[in-house]
C-alpha cells in the first residue's frame, strides 16, 4: 500500500489530479507547507473506509454549511454505487441540492478555489475533485459610512466583502443592463476586481479602456482600491485625483447611472468610479437629496471654500510682504501693530503655522479617538493662545490658518482636500517670492495643468472647459430634478434622456 | 489635425487677443487724439474692426488641410513661404512687445523693485508650458479665465460707477471731430488689425461654418468692453489725467471704494490685464511655433518651442529699453507694421481667391 | 547667477526634448537651442549683435515716419 502511494506521489504530472486520494491530499498539504488552517476531514462511504475527503481553509468557509447540510447528508446517505465515477455523480447530485458545485482537474484551479473559500471534495479512484461553494467566514457587517457622512440620505456604506458591496449597488439598480465583469489581479493576492456599468448608457469605448488598463496591471499584490487607482489613472504625477472613490453605495449607483464605470475591489470598502471630472469632487450625494436651492447654495460655498483653502495663506503673505497699499488703512495699522514683536517674516510665520496644523491633523487621524481629544486641546492651546502670547506668531496668522483649515474640511472628498493641502504650500512660496503676481501665475499654471488632464478620455474640467451649457445644470447650480433631463453628454452619448417627468402643475385646491 | 477648437473657444480666443494689451493702453491712446471724444474713436474703431473681422475668416475658410496647405494652395509655395516669414516676423514683434509691456507693467505697478526680466522669464515659461500642452489646453483655460476676466470687468464698471461725472465727456462731438476719427487708426492697429494673425487657427476649428460668427462675437464683446472702459476712464479721471497716465485704467482702478473700507483694489485691473495679455502671448507664441515648424520643415511640433522661448526673452530684454520707447513704437513702427501685414495678407490671399473663383 | 539660470534652463530643455526628437528634428532642435542660448547670453551682457526691434524700426522707417508725421497733426 505504502509503496504504491509513493509511486503515485511521483506520478503527479502536469498539475493533474491523480486518481489516488492519498496522493492528492499529500500533495495539497505539501504545497501549502502543512499550514495549520488547512482542514482535511475523511469520510467513509458505506463500508469503504476513507473513500472520500473534504478539505477547506479554516476561517474562509461557512462551517455551518459544511457541517449541517453537507456532512450530515453524506453520512446519512447509503451510497449504492460501487463504481467511483457513478459514486461521484451520486455525491454531486446530493450536494447540488444545497450548494453550487463545479469540477476541477488541475491543482492550479483547485488551489485557487481553496484560497477563495470553497471546499474541495476528493473521492478515491476519481481523477477529478468537486468544488463546493462554501464561501463565508467572518467579515464586517454592513455599517454606517465613516468618510462621507450626510444629514439626509442612506447611511449604509460598503464593507470589505466584494459580494456584499455588489449586492448593495444591485439593490439600487434593478436593471438587467447593470453588467458586471470580474478580473483577478495580483499574482500573489489574486484579488477579485469587478467592473460594473450600465450597458446601453455607458460609452463602450470607456469600458474598453478600463478593461485594457486593468489587464495591463502586472503586480504581485493588490490590497486596496488605491493600488488599482495608481495603475489606471491618467497622469501619474498630477496632484489632482483623476479617479473618484466612495464608500457610499448611492454615490456609486448615481455615478453608474451617469454612464460611469464602477470598479469594486475585494477587501476594501472604497469603490472606484471612472471617468472622473474635477467638479465631481465638489459634489456630495446629499446635494441630490436636498432641495435644489439649498444644494446650490452649499455648492457655491464649496467653491468658495476651495479658493479660501487654497489661497488664503498665500494672499496673507502677498499682502503683508508686497501689497500693503491694498489694505484699508485701519486694518493695515492694526496688522502692523500685531506683527510688531514677531521675529519672523510673514512667509516663515505662515509656514510654521501651516506645518504645525498639518502635523496636528495627521496626529489626530492616526490616534485612537480617546487620545484624539487630548491632541485637540494641545492644538487649540498651542496654536491659539500660547504661540500668540509667546510672540511667535501674530493673532492674524492664527485666524488665517484656522480659516484655511475649516475651509479645507468642507470638501466631501478627502482626495481633493489633500491636493489642496499640497498646492497651498506651492502658492505660499510663489506669494513669498512674487506677491500677487506669483499667485496669478501659479493659478494660471494650475488651470493649464487641470485643462491638460483627462480622465479616461474625458477632459477633466468638463463641463466648465470645454464649456457645455447643458452640463451647467449640475455644477454650481444643481437644477431641480424635473429640469435636468439629460445625462452629461460627454460621458454617455447613446441614451441621454434620464427624466421625462413634466414639472407638476400648480393645482389649486378648493377648500 | 490633432488639436480641435470649438467655435465657442475660438470666439473667446479672439476676445482675449483683441483685449490683451489694448485694454490698458486704449483710453490713453484714444484721448491723445480725440480728447473728450476719445470714446468716439473707440466706437469707430470697433465698427471698422467688425468689418475687418468679417473679412479675415473668408481668407482661409472652406479649404482643405491645415493653414499652411491652404495658403500654399492659394498663392503657391514660394508666396506662402514669404507670407509666413512675414507673419513670423510680425508675430515675433507682437509677442516680445506683449511680454515686455506686461513685465514692465508688473514691475512698475504691482511688484515694485522686481526687475522686469524676472517677470519676462516667468511669463514666457508659463506660456511655454501652455503651448507645449497644446492648443486645446490653451482654449480650455481661456474658457475658465474668460469668466474671471468678465467678472473683474463687471466689478470694475460697477465700482467706479459712483465716481463717474459725465461732465468730463462734454461737449460731445463739438471739438476735435477729425481728431476723434483719426484716433480710430492707432486704436485699430493694436486691436482688430493685429488679430489677422489668428487666421492661422481657423483650420483647427471643428465647425468651420461658424468661424465668421465666432470672430464677430468675440470682436463685438471685446469692443463693448473697450468702449465701456474708455468711457469710464474719461468720465472718472477726466481727459487730462487719462492722457497723462501711461496706465490710465490702472489709475481708474485706484478710484474704487467699496463701503469706505476697501479702497485701492486696482488689483482687479491687474487681473484683467494679466489674463488677457497672457492668452494673447500664448496664442501668438503657438502660431510662431507652428509657423517655424512649417518653415523649417521639421516633423515634431515642439522642436522650436524651447529655443523660441529663450529668443523671445532675449529679444524682449535687449530691444525694448523702457515704456516710453514702447509707446513711441506703438505709435509709429508697430502701427505701420500691423497695418502693412494685415493689408499684405488680406490682399495676397484675397485677390488670389477672387481670381480662382472667377475662373 | 543669470548664466546659471540659463544653463539650468538649457539642460532642462535638452532633457525634456532631446529624446523626443530624432534625425532632422533633433539636429534642428540642437542648432536652434544653441543659437538661442548664445543670443540670450549676449543679451544679458548687452552685447547683442542683432537688435530685432531696431532692425524692424529701420526697415519700415520710410513708411512709418510719414504716417507718424501725419498722425502727429491730429494729436493734441
Amino acid at each position: 500500500m505504502r509503496t504504491q502511494s509513493d509511486k503515485k506521489t511521483q506520478s503527479i504530472v502536469h498539475d493533474q489530479l491523480s486518481s489516488c486520494l492519498k496522493t492528492n491530499l499529500t500533495y495539497i498539504k505539501e504545497q501549502l507547507g502543512h499550514s495549520t488552517d488547512l482542514v482535511v476531514r475523511h469520510l467513509h462511504i458505506g463500508s469503504k473506509k476513507n473513500g472520500m475527503a473534504i478539505c477547506y481553509l479554516d476561517g474562509l468557509v461557512e462551517k455551518e454549511t459544511i457541517r449541517d447540510q453537507f456532512m450530515s447528508q453524506v453520512k446519512r446517505q447509503a451510497f449504492s454505487a460501487k463504481d467511483p465515477q457513478k459514486l461521484k455523480e451520486e455525491v454531486e447530485n446530493l450536494i447540488t441540492a444545497v450548494s453550487a458545485v463545479e469540477h476541477v482537474r488541475l491543482f492550479n484551479d483547485l488551489f485557487k478555489h481553496l484560497m477563495a473559500g470553497d471546499s474541495i471534495l476528493l473521492i478515491d479512484q476519481v481523477k477529478s475533485g468537486l468544488i463546493i461553494d462554501t464561501k463565508g467566514g467572518n467579515s464586517r457587517e454592513i455599517d454606517m459610512v465613516t468618510t462621507q457622512e450626510v444629514v439626509r440620505g442612506p447611511k449604509e456604506g460598503f464593507v470589505e466583502r466584494l459580494e456584499s458591496n455588489i449586492a448593495l449597488v444591485r439593490r439600487r439598480l434593478k436593471d438587467r443592463n447593470f453588467w458586471l465583469k470580474s478580473y483577478s489581479i495580483g499574482t500573489k493576492t489574486q484579488t477579485t476586481v469587478v467592473i460594473g456599468y450600465l450597458n446601453g448608457i455607458v460609452n463602450p469605448d470607456i469600458v474598453k479602456e478600463v478593461e485594457e488598463r486593468l489587464s495591463r496591471i502586472k503586480i504581485d499584490a493588490i490590497l486596496e482600491s488605491g493600488n488599482i487607482e495608481e495603475f489606471i489613472q491618467d497622469d501619474m504625477y498630477s496632484p489632482f485625483p483623476t479617479v473618484y472613490n466612495s464608500e457610499r453605495p448611492d454615490a456609486i449607483a448615481a455615478g453608474i447611472l451617469e454612464g460611469k464605470v464602477a470598479i469594486f475591489v475585494d477587501g476594501t470598502p472604497f469603490v472606484l468610479l471612472v471617468p472622473t471630472l474635477f467638479v465631481d469632487f465638489l459634489k456630495s450625494s446629499e446635494d441630490y437629496y436636498q432641495r435644489s436651492d439649498i444644494s446650490t447654495m452649499i455648492r457655491c460655498l464649496r467653491v468658495l471654500a476651495f479658493f479660501i483653502a487654497l489661497l488664503t495663506p498665500s494672499f496673507y503673505i502677498a499682502v503683508t510682504l508686497f501689497h500693503q497699499e491694498m489694505l484699508p488703512t485701519t486694518l493695515l495699522t492694526s496688522l502692523a501693530a500685531q506683527r510688531e514683536g514677531i521675529p519672523f517674516p510673514a512667509f516663515i510665520e505662515a509656514l510654521i503655522m501651516e506645518v504645525t496644523f498639518e502635523l496636528l491633523r495627521e496626529a489626530g487621524v492616526r490616534l485612537p479617538s480617546s487620545v484624539g481629544s487630548a491632541i485637540s486641546i494641545v492644538g487649540a492651546l498651542v496654536l491659539g493662545q500660547a504661540a500668540v502670547e509667546a510672540g511667535i506668531v501674530s493673532p492674524m496668522m492664527v485666524i488665517v490658518v484656522s480659516f484655511t483649515a475649516i475651509s479645507s474640511f468642507v470638501f466631501p472628498s478627502y482626495n481633493l482636500a489633500i491636493s489642496i493641502r499640497m498646492l497651498r504650500f506651492v502658492f505660499m512660496m510663489l506669494a513669498a517670492s512674487f506677491g500677487l503676481y506669483g499667485i496669478f501665475t501659479g493659478f494660471l499654471l494650475m488651470v493649464f495643468h487641470l485643462a491638460s488632464l483627462r480622465s479616461f478620455g474625458i477632459p477633466y474640467l468638463f463641463p466648465l472647459a470645454p464649456f457645455s451649457f447643458s452640463g451647467q445644470r449640475d455644477v454650481f447650480w444643481r437644477a431641480p430634478l424635473a429640469q435636468s433631463k439629460e445625462r452629461p453628454h460627454l460621458l454617455s452619448q447613446i441614451n441621454t434622456t434620464k427624466n421625462q417627468t413634466e414639472p407638476s402643475s400648480k393645482k389649486e385646491i378648493d377648500l | 489635425m490633432k488639436s480641435k477648437l470649438s467655435p465657442h473657444q475660438l470666439s473667446l480666443l479672439v476676445f482675449m487677443n483683441i483685449l490683451g494689451t489694448a485694454i490698458v493702453f486704449i483710453p490713453t491712446i484714444a484721448t491723445t487724439y480725440g480728447k473728450e471724444n476719445g470714446w468716439v474713436s473707440v466706437v469707430v474703431a470697433v465698427l471698422v474692426g467688425l468689418i475687418l473681422l468679417m473679412l479675415y475668416p473668408s481668407l482661409i475658410m472652406n479649404g482643405k488641410g491645415n493653414f499652411f496647405d491652404r495658403i500654399e494652395y492659394q498663392i503657391g509655395s514660394i508666396g506662402a513661404k514669404a507670407l509666413i516669414v512675414l507673419l513670423v516676423l510680425f508675430g515675433f514683434f507682437m509677442t516680445i512687445g506683449n511680454i515686455w509691456s506686461l513685465s514692465q507693467f508688473i514691475s512698475v505697478q504691482i511688484l515694485m523693485g522686481t526687475p522686469p526680466e524676472v517677470i519676462a522669464y516667468t511669463i514666457t515659461f508659463v506660456s511655454l508650458y501652455a503651448i507645449r500642452s497644446g492648443l486645446e489646453v490653451i482654449a480650455r483655460s481661456v474658457e475658465v479665465f474668460f469668466l474671471f476676466t468678465m467678472m473683474s470687468l463687471l466689478l470694475l464698471a460697477i465700482f467706479v460707477w459712483p465716481e463717474t461725472s459725465f461732465d468730463h465727456l462734454l461737449p460731445i462731438m463739438q471739438l476735435n471731430q477729425t481728431n476723434a476719427f483719426v484716433g480710430a487708426i492707432p486704436v485699430l492697429a493694436i486691436t482688430y488689425v493685429e488679430v489677422v494673425i489668428l487666421i492661422a487657427l481657423i483650420p483647427h476649428v471643428n465647425d468651420e461654418t461658424k468661424v465668421r460668427k465666432s470672430f464677430l462675437i468675440g470682436g463685438a464683446l471685446a469692443g463693448i468692453c473697450m468702449i465701456v472702459v474708455t468711457v469710464a476712464t474719461i468720465a472718472v479721471i477726466g481727459v487730462e489725467a487719462t492722457t497723462h497716465y501711461t496706465y490710465s485704467i490702472y489709475r481708474l482702478g485706484q478710484n474704487i471704494q467699496i463701503a469706505e473700507f476697501f479702497d485701492r483694489i486696482e488689483g482687479i485691473v491687474a487681473f484683467i490685464w494679466f489674463f488677457t495679455i497672457f492668452f494673447k502671448i500664448s496664442t501668438t507664441f503657438y502660431i510662431l511655433m507652428i509657423s517655424t515648424q512649417y518653415l523649417f520643415k521639421v516633423n515634431h511640433q515642439k522642436v522650436f518651442s524651447a529655443p523660441l522661448a529663450l529668443l523671445l526673452i532675449a529679444a524682449s530684454k535687449s530691444s525694448l529699453p523702457n515704456i516710453f520707447y514702447d509707446f513711441e513704437l506703438m505709435r509709429s513702427t508697430y502701427l505701420t507694421l500691423s497695418y502693412l501685414v494685415m493689408i499684405i495678407v488680406v490682399l495676397s490671399i484675397g485677390l488670389s481667391r477672387l481670381k480662382r473663383s472667377n475662373y | 547667477m543669470r548664466i546659471l539660470i540659463i544653463i539650468a534652463i538649457v539642460i532642462l530643455a535638452i532633457r525634456l526634448d532631446y529624446k523626443r526628437f530624432s534625425g532632422r528634428d533633433r539636429k534642428a532642435f540642437l542648432i536652434a537651442l544653441s543659437l538661442a542660448t548664445l543670443y540670450i547670453i549676449r543679451a544679458h551682457n548687452d552685447t547683442v549683435w542683432f537688435n530685432y526691434v531696431e532692425w524692424m524700426d529701420r526697415l519700415i522707417d520710410p513708411i512709418s515716419s510719414h504716417i507718424d508725421r501725419w498722425l502727429m497733426r491730429y494729436r493734441s
